[in-house]
């Protein structure tokens, strides 16, 4: 059986590395403070303007355009907490998050599957959400699981709900969810509370995390200020992803993009700390741009690197934990593309160093999750990480003695250093081919194939352990009762 | 999967490759009065172990090495015992003997060292020419020894063929089939084996193991 943690070797040591200098993060967090307080943001929500205007925020209740003083903003902004628990179905999968701690995770919420079997994306079925749940509980490189392609049996309003059941049944990670609205996360709180026993136990180590975003430029959707009301309510951290198209629906510019994004997800972080003063939020930048050819929204150029590490070194200076987008890809298939733009952006991601690290198996603009490319991020997420780990030196490592010892013409394989030193700075990876010529003709597969075998590998040994059949008994009302409600 | 086997403590040693504590276990297993045969047996479980886990991947080329070293270190301890047991018969009685060198031009040691460790520890009596080994040397050696089989090695594809002009001299002087030859290599393949006339190819030092006892045995009776 795989282990389903970290080596030791792996453990977290990441960033700081940025893109921008500390004059220009300053300045454009200023940038946002004025945007807040000169043009503010539209938020639909009645319930969050009024907590926002008890905390002093201006709101122009006719146009429900909120204005944030740059005073209000230092003050709720402070109260967000730096780190917290994100907690898994036992206390053994708990991850602590910081503001650097670079926890893993698949993409939440692809609503298409791609098919290596015909080189198509077809609609996912609940037996690809399983599937899922169950490679990502056994790769060891992912800390947390997510609802990572929306199957279509269940009907749209309870997909989240339905999906959340299938992740509690068959991970022990932490998930991150993607729901649809607040009505979605209370029937999640309440099934959290069958796996966690009681609200406080929820509180202190939640056992999932949602995402939610704003609408660029500068809309706050009635259900999602709601959702992260209600999720913070009971203690469940928040994603504010503000995702702008450059050139679309947010300036075309790297540093005007990071300017909105650093305001919108602000806002969110604002939203939530007046209803919940130390509610656990993180925020994820997702700048997309507007390909000026077909006028799509583009998810994996390099700018998308650029301007996610802006906007993360931004909100880290801010002492706000953040999640960057770091392996994706516009491509079609896990194919060179795939491998070329996500491998280019863990790099960033890792150097930078941000609270998490998503996107794990989407292809397509964010449309397909692929299980192949779930399995090959685990080892780009491992390269990636041991890159940042950089050389170490030490009198051991220089190996002055060993080197003495083998002496000119000599060699090392034989040597206890080697067996000791090997392991711990040579990563192990096991889908990059390293075979010679004749071991890989044997079977003359790719890395793509590779990547499936690994999958149906772990498919056919890994195993979580079931669910006892009152907790699951007790899922399922929840379920039905969501289904017949929502 | 089937679950973990339980190991005796000298056949884990080896596993571990922790050339201490074999040696140790079979000086106090000698000492009790437990017989070599059966501490032979331990030993030799545990490099077959060793050589199992190396093959699914679980162990790397380090380990390998340890635990062959290890299993070296206690064999020379463990064979004067072993010798008494069979005092009537002459010291090398049983094992069959294997010449190895790196091909003339060829000055990789590494990987010939490692195969010739692992044939000694698992029983086979070794003599490494070690590297840059002409023709005619492999020849004289093959006889004065009266080795069984010839394993040459060759990582370069510019020595490769001295392979084969070693199996052509055998051939003239009529003593082809008097010897197994076998190749090894970086610049040798199953394929390249073939069509030069060996009687064997091996991708490492365990598949080594493998093809030299698998040819022992299927050469049996007919030579």
């Amino acid at each position: 059986m795989l282990s389903t943690s970290r080596t030791r070797r792996e453990a977290m040591t990441v960033g700081p590395f940025g893109v921008l200098s500390q004059e220009q993060v300053v300045r454009l967090h200023e940038g946002a403070l004025k945007l807040l307080a000169t043009t503010g943001m539209l938020i639909h929500s009645r319930a969050a303007r009024v907590v926002l205007a008890d905390r002093g925020a201006i709101v122009n209740q006719q146009s429900e355009v909120v204005r944030f003083p740059e005073r209000l903003v230092y003050e709720l902004a402070g109260r967000a907490p730096t780190s917290y628990i994100l907690g898994g179905r036992d206390s053994e999968h708990d991850l602590t998050l910081t503001l650097s701690s670079a926890l893993t995770r698949p993409i939440a919420g692809c609503n298409k599957v791609f098919d290596l079997r015909t080189n198509r994306r077809r609609d996912p079925t609940t037996q690809d959400m399983i599937e899922a749940a169950l490679i990502v509980d056994g790769l060891p490189r992912y800390d947390c699981n997510a609802a990572f392609v929306y199957g279509i049996e269940e009907p749209p309003p309870t997909r989240a709900v339905h999906y959340f059941k299938i992740l509690l049944e068959h991970t022990r990670k932490h998930i991150c969810m993607s729901p649809y609205g607040p009505r979605d996360v209370e029937y999640m709180i309440e099934m959290a509370g069958v796996i966690q026993g009681s609200r406080e136990e929820i509180g202190r180590r939640p056992i999932f995390n949602i995402i939610t975003s704003p609408a660029s430029p500068l809309v706050f959707s009635d259900h999602f200020a709601n959702a992260i009301m209600t999720a913070g309510k009971a203690g469940i951290p928040v994603m504010m992803g503000s995702t702008p198209i450059a050139g679309g629906t947010g300036p075309v510019t790297l540093a005007g993009s990071i300017v909105l994004m650093h305001a919108e997800n602000l806002v969110g972080v604002l939203i939530a700390q007046a209803a919940n003063p130390g509610a656990p939020i993180y925020v994820g930048p997702r700048p997309t741009a507007m390909d000026m050819r077909v006028g799509t929204s583009l998810w994996g150029p390099i700018e998308w690197g650029l301007a996610s590490s802006g906007a993360v070194q931004v909100a880290s200076w801010c002492g706000l934990p953040t999640d960057f987008m770091g392996v994706g890809t516009d491509s079609k298939l896990p194919d060179q593309q795939a491998g070329i733009e996500r491998a280019m952006m863990a790099v960033l991601a890792f150097l930078v160093g941000p609270s998490l690290i998503a996107g794990g198996g989407y292809i397509d603009t964010i449309s397909t999750g692929s299980l192949e490319q779930l399995v090959i991020d685990d080892e780009i997420f491992g390269m990636a990480r041991r890159l940042v780990q950089g050389v170490e030196v030490d009198t051991e490592r220089m190996a002055l003695d060993v080197i003495d010892q083998v002496g000119p013409g000599g060699n090392f394989l034989a040597e206890e250093h080697t067996r000791k030193y090997h392991r711990l700075e040579h990563l192990i990876v096991d889908l990059a081919d390293r075979n010679t010529y004749g071991k890989w003709e044997e079977e003359g597969l790719d890395v793509v194939r590779r990547s499936r075998s690994k999958a149906d590998g772990i498919l056919s040994s890994h195993e979580v352990p079931p669910l006892e059949d009152a907790s699951r008994a007790e899922l399922h009302r929840i379920l039905d009762t969501a289904r017949r409600t929502l | 999967m089937p679950g973990p086997t339980q190991f005796s403590p000298a056949s884990q040693a080896i596993i571990d490759g922790d050339s201490q504590e074999a040696l140790q276990l079979v000086e106090s297993a000698l000492a009790s009065g437990k017989s070599a045969a059966a501490v032979l047996d331990e030993l030799t479980q545990g490099i077959h172990e060793v050589g199992n886990r190396f093959g699914t991947g679980e162990f790397f080329l380090p380990d390998l090495m340890a635990g062959a070293k290890a299993m070296k270190g206690a064999m020379a301890r463990l064979e004067p015992e072993l010798a008494k047991l069979t005092s009537r018969q002459s010291d090398s009685a049983g094992k069959a003997r294997i010449l190895l060198g790196s091909v003339k031009g060829d000055l990789h040691d590494i990987g010939r060292s490692l195969v010739g460790l692992m044939l000694e520890v698992n029983g086979y009596e070794v003599h490494d020419l070690g590297v840059d080994v002409p023709s005619e040397r492999f020849i004289t050696e093959a006889q004065r020894l009266n080795v069984d089989v010839i394993g040459l090695s060759s990582l370069l594809t510019t020595t490769a063929r001295q392979a084969e002009s070693l199996i052509g001299r055998l051939i003239d002087a009529g003593l082809r089939k008097r010897y197994l030859v076998v190749v090894g290599g970086a610049a040798t393949s199953s394929g390249f084996a073939e069509e030069i006339g060996a009687d064997g190819w091996a991708e490492n030092a365990t598949d080594a193991v493998k093809l030299v006892g698998g040819l022992l045995v299927a050469s049996r009776g007919t030579r």
